[in-house]
């Protein structure tokens, strides 16, 4: 995992990909008791428009020439299945922009943060998102600002998403 | 009441404890148990060709 993020760090200094932060389930283990994953989740941005298509041969490149082999927004770095994903909406170019740094395997990297993991689960809306958000907020091991949670939902329209999400769950906010 | 007769509530809030305290490791420990959690879903079914991270050296040091 370490050399993974020792390559992101060099990609985004070289400019390669744009500021970047762990994302997905890793980013819950993070934070939360720890879940079961296959891919650890790198959100990175860039300066593609969102009508024009992504090209990732700048990346492929870099990891062609380290000799890893990249397909799918996929690539094996030192044994770990690691995912670079292109930014694809505002709200996960907030969720970079205002990642936590932090120092895992001894590497300076970024997490996103929970209130922007719970913002990012909602909006993908699949079963096992609404249970990670159960188990981030269920098994948190810092305070959640269920404020910025709040605006962040606002500001991205997703309010209609997280009243459904508490009807379905009927999970409450702690006392 | 010994510890092999708990009511369910207190069973409920021990497991509970349990996986607050397990939030709480250092993040290098919880990628150990993330790991054996895959190579455990790999040997259940071997047929969905589960990814296993092949990071034991680099766990060792943590």
């Amino acid at each position: 995992m370490r050399l993974a993020l020792e390559a992101a760090n060099e990609m985004e200094q070289l400019s390669i990909i744009g500021k970047y932060a762990i994302a997905g389930s890793v980013a819950i283990i993070y934070y939360a008791e720890p879940i079961d994953t296959e891919d650890l989740d790198i959100f990175f941005l860039h300066e593609t428009k969102a009508s024009e298509i992504f090209s990732m041969q700048e990346i492929y490149k870099y990891f062609s020439e380290k000799g890893f082999t990249v397909s799918d927004f996929t690539v094996y770095i030192d044994g770990v299945k690691v995912q670079f994903v292109p930014s694809t909406s505002s709200l996960s170019d907030e969720s970079i922009q205002n990642a936590r740094e932090v120092a895992i395997f001894g590497v300076k990297t970024r997490v996103v943060s929970p209130e922007y993991l719970v913002a990012l689960k909602l909006r993908a809306g699949r079963g096992k998102d609404y249970t990670h958000i159960l188990h981030l907020l269920g098994t948190t091991s810092i305070p959640i600002d269920f404020g910025a949670i709040d605006a962040i939902l606002l500001r991205h329209n997703l309010r209609e998403k997280w009243d459904r999400f508490l009807e379905l769950t009927q999970w409450t906010k702690p006392n | 009441m010994d510890k092999t007769e708990l009511s369910l509530n207190e069973m409920f809030e021990a497991h509970d404890e349990h996986r607050k305290k397990m939030a709480h490791l250092p993040f290098e420990e919880k990628i150990k148990i993330l790991v054996m959690m895959q190579k455990r879903a790999a040997e259940l079914r071997p047929d969905l060709n589960r990814t296993v991270w092949q990071i034991d050296k680099e766990l060792q040091k943590f």
